[in-house]
């Protein structure tokens, strides 16, 4: 487990083990503190790989779901928030191995060209902001689920590479690898760019 | 870094080099306006990147209750309910079979066993316990329990 999942848990963990501890014992309603505490961590991280609000938000329910009916085998020392972690990022990956992509390259091309204006008054600000949002989350739908991972582990989480790649149990290599790679594509993609074309000009927008 | 290497400048942004390999590529981007433009870029990506992941995130944290309200229905009803048809006239005789069957669905410890009745038949079925009281007077009772 890396440094940066153990994160708030190490404070609440005597918490955590409380409430674990009552729901065990027949309270059930007080698992409502876990889920308050956790749902915004671990929804962002859902939403981080799914990109898609309906389809996080089951996922986060199901995952909390699944952990309340194993909690008697949860083992404390790992950590209730690194144990949701671990389920709810599980579903996310299976989903998106069974879910068909919202986007192909060939529709993104249209999409992204749409947007590709600039020179916005600080009215437009906003609206530019969003829009650059949403093309975000586009070109991320057309990511492979491990590169989605691992710009979330970095870019949100911030973990180091050492972190990253005990995260998900690749060698560091891999993990630079993997990282340059996905955020090459995510620039192509969002500067419609053909995949694989070396960096000519300005690699963000 | 003589030369442009994107590789080092996801490195140099990530704050995963050397401080030599950092002063290098320091001394890169001095001099090279495509590389600056590069890690420019980066850095807008993610900006954006976090903007998004963080407006799902408050999203979520201001919802308060719809993973709740989800989990709470999931996790505080039965699990597993089947519906079970006993012939009680076969097991009772026809005394009990003239007398109404209540069921009861329990959660794992539960509950004891009626009062002043003997137990005439027990089963078990995976995930539970089946158990059917014959009293002195009243109900016949089918005793369906959750396993713990």
């Amino acid at each position: 487990m890396t440094d940066r999942l153990k994160g708030t848990e190490e404070q609440d963990q005597e918490s955590d083990a409380e409430v674990i501890a009552a729901c065990l014992g027949g309270e059930v309603d007080r698992y409502r503190v876990l889920v308050s505490r956790y749902k915004g961590r671990v929804y962002g991280m859902v939403y981080g790989i799914v990109f898609d609000h309906g389809h996080a938000e089951d996922i986060v329910q199901e995952a909390f779901i699944r952990a309340f009916r194993s909690l008697g085998g949860f083992r404390k020392q790992s950590g209730f928030y690194t144990w949701i972690y671990r389920i709810a990022r599980n579903l996310a990956i299976d989903s998106l191995r069974r879910r068909r992509p919202e986007f192909s390259l060939e529709e993104n091309l249209e999409i992204f060209s749409s947007a590709a204006g600039g020179g916005l008054g600080p009215a437009g600000r906003e609206a530019e902001r969003e829009e650059l949002h949403e093309q975000v989350r586009k070109a991320m739908t057309l990511l492979k689920p491990e590169h989605r991972e691992i710009l979330f582990l970095r870019e949100w989480e911030g973990m180091s590479y050492r972190e990253i790649s005990e995260n998900m149990h690749c060698s560091l290599g891999t993990v630079m690898s993997r990282l340059h790679y996905a955020r090459r594509r995510l620039s192509e993609l969002l500067e419609r760019r053909p995949a694989g074309a070396k960096g000519k000009g300005r690699g963000g927008r | 870094m003589p030369v442009c290497k994107e590789e080092l400048i996801d490195l140099y942004l990530d704050g995963e080099l050397d401080p030599g390999a950092c002063g290098e590529v320091e001394e890169h981007l001095r001099g090279c306006a495509r590389c600056r433009d590069l890690l420019a870029a980066r850095k807008r990506q993610a900006d954006a990147y976090r903007g998004l992941i963080a407006a799902a995130v408050e999203a979520a944290e201001e919802d308060a209750d719809s993973v709740w309200d989800a989990v709470a229905e999931a996790i505080c009803r039965p699990r597993r309910i089947r519906i079970i048809r006993l012939r009680v006239a076969a097991w009772a005789g026809a005394a009990a079979a003239a007398a109404a069957a209540a069921v009861l669905l329990l959660h794992p410890g539960a509950g004891t066993p009626p009062a002043s009745s003997s137990k005439i038949l027990s089963l078990n079925s995976p995930g539970h316990d089946i158990t059917i009281y014959q009293p002195q007077t009243g109900f016949t009772v089918v005793w369906l329990q959750e396993q713990s």
